[in-house]
């Protein structure tokens, strides 16, 4: 094969293993699986003695790891404060719609501050002080204005997370706005296709940046809304074990959610991979 | 540009950070070329002003909701007014001091350990390739929890006591810290590779007198970060662990509708993030007047 | 010249780097054999292998097969070596001359004052003891290219590799540190081993110069350089000697044959 002596110099730029001959396969494998072997012995050596400490132990307080792996499907459909899958599906809805929320208005905040003067100087200090300030203080506002429902969860949910959201969008459109502004003369683009095929895709990294944060305080603003609006999905049950010292319960919704959690994160990073794929050679 | 995008590889905190920073960097320049080839009367340039803005955008919301307030009972919404006069009140009744205190001893404990753990760990991932293989998987699960979930079962574990709510803002704060310090260091790591090792400079040496100083962006992104969580965990933590503080007060207020007052106990909360961030921002200032340059 | 003493000398060097789908030898079968006091530029296009070869030597990369040895001095000690980055590598959070010293820091014999005497007179040398307490964003690219060098001297290097130093300059800048570099090693006498891919810029330099091509990288010729010295005195680029040098180089490296100019008429 016949190289050209450019493609060599980038071939020399990327990270390259040179540790001589060999199949790539084997390579692999002599590389990593030490790495999984140690990684998932400590796993097993850490959860094993939490097994074994539970027989020393009081098991109210610490439980066990099989303890908890069996109350998973025990209170999957069924549980002394009505069933996980129920939690889940409250705290799914409650979730899915003030995440969503604070995806949109996050957003049109911030590429509205982003692209125009004008938006930026009215809207800036009020998305500064949002974003610094504890949102979550809100809660019992949240209560006396929309009750214990549904409703008032949802909006703390988007008030708590939208911050986020907006400051990355309007960094990132400010950046891909004044990156490519010279284009504007020079190809006469029209000032709306500037912003749906220049800022918005420019900005796509710091979005998905925003929606990460945003994320992450949807997630704490939905578990502890459910622990404080109305004791209800996930927060609430988890709330309700704990207070009943029903810590196998307790530890499998605690696992429940942090799997759902990881999901979450998984799908947001393999979107962003996707969409993003540019962003490692600009 | 770089820098930022690569970062947010490695957590998107980092780039929240950094992208905050900049925010914070936006007026001034372009407003100058603005008011340079539209020259409009003294009023105009003062419209134009974002800090003459800002202000009056803010204060643009007091007068709106003092306005709401006149057709809405006390309970749902007090006047502004009303809401001064309430944290006047409590400050003056002597429920307020103590709350403040309460609380920030708990913030400012919470957060100095969980920093200061943060970065030890971070630096050991970010230093030794093995142990940073090993230990990743964890690091991203530990870091995936949500950390109120974890509440009740930390009362079970150390009752309803301040240490729970230390530990809590602990368990919350240490992430931003440990992937932010370990990213930096891993950048620095890759960067000042060959130097370290053209004039010999052992591990420990490299990791204290190149890895670290050259990671304080990073650092003081993370510390950022790790901040505001702090005192949203004060909060999260006396909302559902305490008797005093000022999440405390925050829950009691509301449940005795004594609304003037809460609102006066947000607005302090709010006041307490800003100075966090002022706090972060004169650390930077201060200690590092090269990062903006280089 | 007297007996020609070896100080640095690749035997068979061969570096071949694996990716996920290609095998690309960097360097193949390159032996070399740097003499004291010499000014040896690797010289070639990108790809050839010149830096790899520049860093096996400095210690920074295994080679594949073959070895690198590093003769110690007449008296016995070891040779000392030092580097010169393209991009400088200034610590950012130090001062010009803290960056100076960073070089000299490990070496546990030096006491901090005799380190802060060496670095200032290191920087004395390369003409910026002016900005010692300067932060060096605040310096231009030259400039921060000569703290580079005099990082490097401080530490008082018998053999100093310099890997593209002045790739990142512009013609000017660049012009201007050739002819302080030359000045520098003629009163040094240090032994120089200096990668670039201008070819001006390595016969202005050296007294050798070894030819490199790509695909796979290896040797190609080491041509003397038998310019005058005290170059920076005279236009060496217009000399006959260089211009001949030069075409030879080209040629060399290119494996074309240029036909002669076409006839201008005169009248």
């Amino acid at each position: 094969m016949e190289l050209q002596s450019e493609s060599i110099s980038a071939i020399q730029n990327a990270p390259l293993e040179d540790n001589g001959t060999g199949s790539a396969r084997r390579a692999w494998a002599r590389n990593h699986l030490p790495i999984i072997v140690v990684s998932i012995g400590i796993a097993v050596v850490l959860i094993g003695g939490w097994q074994l400490s539970g027989r020393y132990l009081n098991p109210i307080t610490i439980s066990t790891p099989s303890e908890i792996l069996r109350s998973i499907p025990k209170t999957f459909l069924h549980g002394p404060y009505g069933s996980l899958v129920s939690a889940l599906g409250v705290t799914m809805i409650d979730f899915g719609l003030g995440f969503l929320g604070a995806l949109v208005i996050g957003t049109s905040l911030g590429l509205a501050i982003g692209n125009s003067r004008v938006a930026r100087n009215i809207l800036d200090p009020l998305v500064a002080l949002g974003n610094s300030s504890p949102t979550i203080a809100l809660l019992p506002l949240m209560i006396i204005w929309f009750g214990f429902g549904h409703s008032s969860r949802v909006l703390f949910i988007t008030v708590v997370s939208m911050w986020g959201m907006a400051i990355n969008t309007a960094v990132g459109a400010r950046k891909a706005r004044e990156r490519y502004e010279d284009l504007i003369p020079a190809f006469s683009v029209p000032p709306r296709m500037y912003l749906t095929s220049v800022v918005v895709p420019g900005s796509m990294p710091f979005i998905f940046a925003g929606i990460r944060v945003s994320l992450a305080h949807s997630l704490v603003a939905t578990i502890i809304s459910g622990q404080e609006i109305g004791s209800s999905g996930i927060g609430g049950l988890a709330q309700l074990y704990g207070d009943q010292f029903k810590t196998n319960d307790l530890f499998g919704v605690i696992v429940v959610t942090t799997i759902i959690a990881l999901v979450l994160y998984r799908v947001i990073e393999f979107l962003r991979n996707r969409i993003c794929n540019w962003v490692n050679y600009s | 540009m770089t820098t930022i995008w690569g970062s947010t590889n490695d957590s998107g905190t980092t780039a929240e950070t950094t992208s905050k920073h900049h925010a914070h960097l936006m007026p001034t320049e372009d407003d100058a070329e603005f008011s340079g080839h539209q020259k409009d009367r003294f009023l105009m340039r003062v419209i134009r002003n974002p800090g003459v803005v800002g202000v009056l955008s803010i204060a643009g919301i007091m007068v709106i909701w003092w306005i709401v307030s006149l057709f809405l009972s006390p309970i749902i919404l007090p006047s502004p007014f009303a809401s001064a006069k309430g944290l006047y009140q409590i400050a003056v009744h002597g429920v307020l001091g103590p709350a403040i205190v309460v609380s920030l001893r708990e913030m400012y404990i919470g957060l100095a350990l969980g920093v200061t753990a943060g970065v030890l760990i971070g630096t050991t991932l970010g230093a030794f390739t093995r142990v940073d293989r090993v230990m990743l998987p964890y690091v991203n699960v530990l870091n995936s929890i949500p950390g109120v979930i974890l509440i009740p079962s930390l009362v079970i574990w150390f009752g309803l006591g301040s240490e729970t709510r230390i530990i809590f803002i602990v368990l919350i704060t240490v992430w931003p810290m440990v992937i932010n310090t370990r990213a930096g260091i891993m950048n620095s790591a890759t960067r000042y590779r060959d130097l370290s090792k053209v004039f010999g400079y052992s591990r420990i040496a490299t990791i204290r007198k190149v890895l670290i100083p050259a990671s304080t962006p990073y650092l003081i992104a993370g510390l950022r970060i790790s901040m505001g969580l702090a005192i949203v965990g004060m909060i999260i933590g006396e909302f559902e662990v305490s008797y005093s503080g000022l999440g405390y007060l925050l829950i009691s207020f509301g449940e005795s509708l004594q609304t003037g007052r809460l609102i006066g106990v947000v607005f302090l909360s709010a006041m307490i993030g800003l100075v966090q961030v002022g706090i972060v921002r004169i650390i930077e200032a201060r200690f590092l007047p090269w990062i903006k340059r280089s | 010249m007297e007996t020609r003493e070896i100080a640095v000398a690749a035997h068979d060097v061969t570096k071949i780097f694996h990716s996920n789908e290609l095998t690309v030898t960097a360097l193949q079968n390159v032996s070399i054999d740097v003499h004291t006091g010499e000014f040896v530029s690797l010289v070639g296009p990108s790809g050839c292998g010149k830096t790899t070869l520049l860093r096996i030597i400095g210690g920074l990369t295994n080679p594949t097969r073959g070895s690198v040895e590093t003769l110690p001095l007449a008296d016995g000690s070891p040779r000392k070596m030092s580097f010169v980055f393209q991009d400088v590598n200034l610590l950012p959070w130090r001062s010009v001359l803290r960056n100076v010293e960073f070089g000299l820091e490990p070496i546990s014999a030096i006491s901090k004052s005799e380190r802060k005497e060496r670095s200032m007179a290191a920087l004395k040398k390369v003409g910026l003891d002016s900005f010692a307490l300067s932060p060096p964003f605040t310096l231009s690219g030259g400039m921060q290219q000569r703290v580079g060098l005099a990082r490097a001297l401080a530490v008082e290097p018998d053999v100093l590799l310099m890997d593209e130093p002045f790739g990142a300059l512009d013609n000017f800048t660049r012009e201007g540190l050739q002819e302080q570099l030359a000045q520098l090693w003629e009163d040094m006498g240090t032994t120089i081993i200096f990668v670039t891919h201008d070819i001006d810029e390595a016969i202005f330099l050296s007294t050798e110069i070894v030819l490199l091509r790509s695909n796979p990288g290896r040797l190609v010729e080491v041509l003397p350089d038998g310019l005058p010295p005290k170059r920076w005195t005279y236009d060496v680029r217009s000399e006959p000697a260089a211009v001949t040098l030069h075409r030879h180089v080209r040629t060399s490296l290119s494996g074309r044959n240029y036909d002669a100019p076409p006839a201008v008429p005169t009248t």
